[in-house]
Formats: structure tokens, C-alpha cells, sequence
């Protein structure tokens, strides 16, 4: 329930408590209400927004069926009319009903899946290659103002997919993570006008949930020997994203930034615990392009993780600066070469996600946070069986490792729950 | 206000002149390109946004490369096209820049394999059809290709080319236009 529908309900037991007189309370009930009244449902604006997404989507899959018999001009006509269509709905949203959100978003994204009918028609009718990169780069690209133009969410997440898309499918020796970096760039401007309206609306919420990940995905595609470079892509922007000032660790639904970091840095971390994971061959060849970029991209990562863990530390925030760990072990790791030593790393992870999972789990008790202090017990329970899938130990043992593992849990949260409550 | 509704102007102008562009550029290289025969074997697969077609492997995409030089995969090249005694087209070695006379493609390397022979990608690869029609059209090149008979129905497509950009015509079994053939072999047809 939000603040206005909250406080409305309240009135009653306020006016009771001889908090607000009659008089305030029947102003605060017609102001709010009328509030209330005048803000679009959340479920409308989905359903509006859903239902346009749809209809573009069955326009590109309609062209994709090939309507042979028609002639060129009735193929072209019908394949440019939605887009036509889609562009006077924008005019119209400017023109008139430019604060509604349902109408904004639904034109907008409608105008970016015709675009990509028309776009994907007259590739079918001239036989052009399959150029998915190229023409997932076109679309996104011919959709992103209408982000701008008309506010719209959806259609800058459709535009960081497509991007992320356009990575996964350029043509091998063709990477450019810099070039991917700089597509998500163009979509800053609007989280950043969204983050800076409201940090926590859904909107902001929303853009944060999906494209943070495509960006990641995005620019671990386009990195050259992903596979071995993608580690420290994921140990970086996860320690970035958990030094950010004001973060807390854990996963909070209306937090996205810090709920993605906490998940990274833990995942690398526990990764890091295993002795192999540090036998890999981690060195890239040097002199390509690709290359070269990755080694900007994760050079200039580094210096800004750096930065916040420096703070970090001056401020003693303890805590938030551990987050920076499994990435500068991995940079170490790059520099020293632990292939020959893969015990000592590990055995560091081992004992940081120990110490980290018992930091969170201290810090959710003193500040009496059930989800914080289940997020330091969750990543114990995890380190725990991690080393059990690691050992040579019969499926018993493992099996009553688990039961021992899950009912320590349950103990635990009992006794916590008493703890935090008390 | 107004001046959003200018700059959707200007993006709505963007939004038609890219396919505009294409298709204009596609019809001007269909009218005045020479034409070409690549000799190929058609496949079926799918494209998630502009459907089903038919994969084309073509001969002219493979060829010897001598061994002294290097290719990288994904390396974008020029090969210019000459003619066959048959009438087929074949790529010449590609080089870094177009030649200056004659007809070229744009070529990207894929891979070279042990025996030292090159696989170019081709700037066409594809030829759409209907959703039915596409499987059928590898079904009807297979079934008159069966083993022993090798070549008893070639297939070839028909590509025309002008400054280095090529739009593919029409794809041949045997002969005969795929669309007509498969008329020909469908139930009433």
C-alpha cells in the first residue's frame, strides 16, 4: 500500500485519537483523494502498454510468415502502414495527451515494433543476409529517440535488449565492448532524469531491473574470450555497484543496484573458493582490438572501484569496502599468476565470503533487519555446501550435509528472529 | 511542444528513410546489375523476425588460398568475380581493396581449414519463402540430388550485382524458378 491510500485509511483512528480534528481530516481526505482519483492505475498503464507491445509483435510475425502470393507494393504497403500508424499515435500522444503514460509507452513501442517489421520485410523482399547484429543495431537505434520524445520506459529496455542482442550476435573477431558501453551510455539520461524524480518509483525500479543485466550481458558478449574475462567483468560491476555511497548489501526488491551487486560479488566470490577456478588459463592475447578495448574497459572499471573502496575505507564503512575484494584478488590473480598456487587464493576466498557472510549477518542484527541478517546466514549456508560439492563425499554424506545445513537454518532464524525482535 | 513535434518529425523522416533506402538501392542494383549464376545447395532453416527461407551454401564461397598467406577469421575483403566455362560465377582470391575494373563482393573470412582452402560469407545467403513452401524447396532439391546421381538437379541463384552490392534474383532448381517448380510438384499444381 502506498503513502496517500495509507494515510487515508488512518484518518478515522487519527480523528479518533484527537491527533487531527473533523475539519483537517475532511481536507486531507478530499485532498488525497482527489489524488488518488486523478493517477493512473499501475495495472491500467501494464495492460495499455502490454496490449500495444503484443500487437506490434503479431505485426512482425505476421510479415515473418511470407505472404508470397502478394504482390511487392501490397507487401511493402502493408508492412509500412503500422509504422505510419504508430508515428501518428506518437504525434498525437505530443500533440494532446502528452501526460499519460498508458499512451506514451503503448505509442512508442508500438512505433519501435513496426519499425522492425517494415525493416525485417524489406530484408525478406531484396533476400538480405542475416545480419542479426546489423539489424537489431538499426532497430534499437531508430527507437531510441522516441525514448526521450515520449518518456518511454519500456522502449528504452527494448532498446538496451537489442543492444545487448546486437553483442551476442556480431560476427565472431567483430567485439567491441567500448562500442557497447557507449550504446547503454545513450540510455542514461533517461534513468538518470527517472532516478533523479524518484530513486524508487517503478519506473526507476523497472529501467534498473533490466538494464543493468543487459548491460552486463552486453558488454560480457562483446568481450573477447568472455568466458575468461567475463569473471572479472562480473567481480567489477558488482563490486561498483556495491560501493555505490548509500548502498546496503542484501537484496531489496525496490534497491535493484545493490540487490545485482550483493549476487555478483557473493557469485564470485564462492566461484573463487574453488581451487580450479584459479587454474584456468587467464591470460588473453595481447595486440588485438578487442582486446585492447577490453583492457580499457576493465582498466577504467578498476580505477572507479578503486575510487570507492578508497572512500569507502576513509569513511569506515567497513563493510561496503569488502565488496571490492574478489575483483582486486582476480586483477592480483592476472598479475602474479596463481596457476601453480590455486590453493592460496581459494583458501582467501574461503575465508572472505566466511567473514563477509558473518559481517552482513552482524550488521543485520544491529540494525534489527530480518533480510539483512538472512542474506549474511544464506551466504554461510552457501560456503557450507559449497565445500561439500567440492569434497569427495558419498551422496549420504552430502545428502545429510544438506538436512544438517537446512536445519541450522531454520535454528538460526529462529534464534535471530528473537534477537532482532528482542 | 512544437519543437518535439519537429524533432519527431525528423525521426519519423529517419524511421522511412532507412528501409527507403534500401529498397531503393535494392531496385536500382535488380534493374542495371549484371547478373550472375553462383551455383549452390539450398537448406531450410528459420529467421526469428523475417521467417522461413532457404539457407544457400555456395560453391563460389569456398575456395583454394595459397599458403604463404594469412587470413584472420572475420576479416572483411573484396573478391572479384569472373566466369566459368559453365557459365557459373567463381570468386578470385580476395584482397583488402576492390579491384578496379570489373564486377566485386564484399567478403568476410570465416575460417580456413586443413587443407588450406577458405570460407568467404557471402553479402547474400538467403533466400525467403513462404513459411510451407521453404522446407519443401530443400525436400525437392535433396529428393533430385540422391546419392549416385550427384548434380542431377543443380540449383543456382541468379544474383545481380552493381558497385559491389548484390541483391539476389531469383533461386533456380534445375532450371526452373523454385517458386514454379514447387507449383509444379504441390498437389493441383
Amino acid at each position: 500500500m502506498n503513502g496517500p491510500e495509507w494515510l487515508l485509511q488512518q484518518l478515522p483512528a487519527l480523528q479518533q485519537a484527537g491527533v487531527i480534528d473533523s475539519a483537517t481530516g475532511e481536507r486531507l481526505r478530499t485532498h488525497y483523494a482527489s489524488l488518488l482519483e486523478a493517477r493512473p492505475g499501475l495495472a491500467r498503464i501494464l495492460f495499455t502498454v502490454l496490449g500495444a507491445l503484443l500487437i506490434g509483435l503479431g505485426v512482425i510475425l505476421l510479415v515473418a510468415h511470407n505472404w508470397d502470393n502478394w504482390p511487392r507494393g501490397l507487401r511493402l504497403a502493408a508492412a509500412f502502414a503500422p509504422l505510419l500508424l504508430g508515428q501518428l499515435a506518437c504525434a498525437a500522444v505530443l500533440w494532446r495527451a502528452r501526460d499519460s503514460v498508458a499512451w506514451s509507452e503503448s505509442a512508442a513501442v508500438f512505433t519501435a515494433a513496426a519499425f522492425a517489421a517494415a525493416l525485417a520485410l524489406v530484408g525478406q523482399i531484396f533476400h538480405f543476409p542475416g545480419d542479426l547484429d546489423r539489424y537489431l543495431l538499426t532497430c534499437s537505434l531508430a527507437a531510441l529517440p522516441l525514448v526521450y520524445l515520449l518518456r518511454a520506459s519500456l522502449t528504452a529496455v527494448i532498446c538496451a535488449l537489442g543492444f545487448a542482442g546486437w553483442a551476442g550476435s556480431v560476427p565472431w573477431g567483430g567485439d567491441q565492448p567500448l562500442l557497447a558501453l557507449l550504446l547503454f551510455a545513450l540510455l542514461l539520461p533517461h534513468v538518470w532524469r527517472s532516478w533523479r524524480v524518484d530513486s524508487e518509483s517503478f519506473r526507476t525500479t523497472f529501467l534498473l531491473y533490466w538494464l543493468v543485466p543487459a548491460l552486463f550481458v552486453a558488454v560480457l558478449l562483446s568481450l573477447p574470450q568472455s568466458l575468461r574475462l567475463g569473471w572479472l567483468w562480473f567481480a567489477e560491476c558488482g563490486a561498483l555497484l556495491w560501493l555505490l555511497p548509500g548502498a546496503a548489501p542484501g537484496l531489496q526488491l525496490r534497491r535493484p543496484l545493490q540487490g545485482y551487486g550483493s549476487l555478483a560479488v557473493a557469485a564470485v566470490a564462492l566461484a573463487g573458493s574453488y581451487t580450479d577456478f584459479w587454474q584456468h588459463e587467464w591470460y588473453g592475447r595481447a595486440g588485438e582490438a578487442a582486446m585492447q578495448q577490453a583492457w580499457i574497459l576493465l582498466g577504467l572499471v578498476l580505477a572507479a572501484v578503486l575510487f570507492l573502496g578508497l572512500r569507502a575505507l576513509r569513511e569506515r564503512a567497513w563493510l561496503r569496502a569488502m565488496g571490492a575484494f574478489p575483483a582486486l584478488l582476480l586483477w592480483l590473480g592476472l598479475a602474479l599468476d596463481f596457476r601453480d598456487h590455486a590453493l592460496w587464493p581459494a583458501l582467501l576466498c574461503n575465508l572472505y565470503v566466511a567473514g563477509l557472510g558473518l559481517a552482513i549477518l552482524r550488521a543485520g542484527i544491529a540494525q534489527r533487519r530480518m533480510r539483512i541478517a538472512n542474506g549474511g546466514l544464506a551466504l554461510i549456508a552457501a560456503l557450507v555446501l559449497a565445500r561439500f560439492f567440492d569434497g569427495d563425499w558419498s551422496f549420504t554424506v552430502r545428502g545429510l550435509a544438506f538436512i544438517g545445513v537446512g536445519v541450522g537454518f531454520f535454528i538460526a532464524n529462529f534464534w535471530l528472529r528473537r534477537r532482532v525482535q528482542a | 511542444m512544437n519543437r518535439k513535434l519537429l524533432i519527431l518529425a525528423l525521426v519519423c523522416l529517419a524511421q522511412w528513410a532507412v528501409p527507403g533506402f534500401l529498397i531503393a538501392r535494392g531496385e536500382q542494383t535488380l534493374a542495371e546489375g549484371m547478373a550472375y549464376r553462383f551455383r549452390t545447395a539450398p537448406v531450410d532453416p528459420v529467421d526469428p523476425f523475417r521467417g522461413r527461407y532457404v539457407a544457400l551454401d555456395f560453391v563460389a564461397a569456398q575456395l583454394p588460398a595459397p599458403k604463404g598467406r594469412d587470413y584472420v577469421s572475420g576479416q572483411r575483403l573484396y573478391a572479384a568475380i569472373s566466369v566459368d566455362g559453365d557459365g557459373y560465377a567463381r570468386l578470385l582470391l580476395p584482397e583488402a581493396n576492390p579491384p578496379a575494373q570489373g564486377d566485386w563482393l564484399p567478403v568476410t573470412v570465416q575460417w580456413r581449414d586443413a587443407d588450406g582452402r577458405l570460407r568467404l560469407k557471402l553479402p547474400f545467403d538467403r533466400y525467403y519463402l513462404d513459411e510451407q513452401l521453404a522446407p519443401e524447396a530443400e525436400r525437392v532439391y535433396r529428393e533430385g540430388n540422391r546419392r549416385g546421381e550427384p548434380d542431377a538437379r543443380p540449383a543456382w541463384a541468379s544474383v545481380r550485382v552493381r558497385r559491389g552490392y548484390a541483391v539476389l534474383e531469383e533461386l533456380y532448381i534445375d532450371g526452373v524458378p523454385v517458386r514454379e517448380r514447387l507449383r509444379a510438384v504441390q498437389p493441383g499444381g
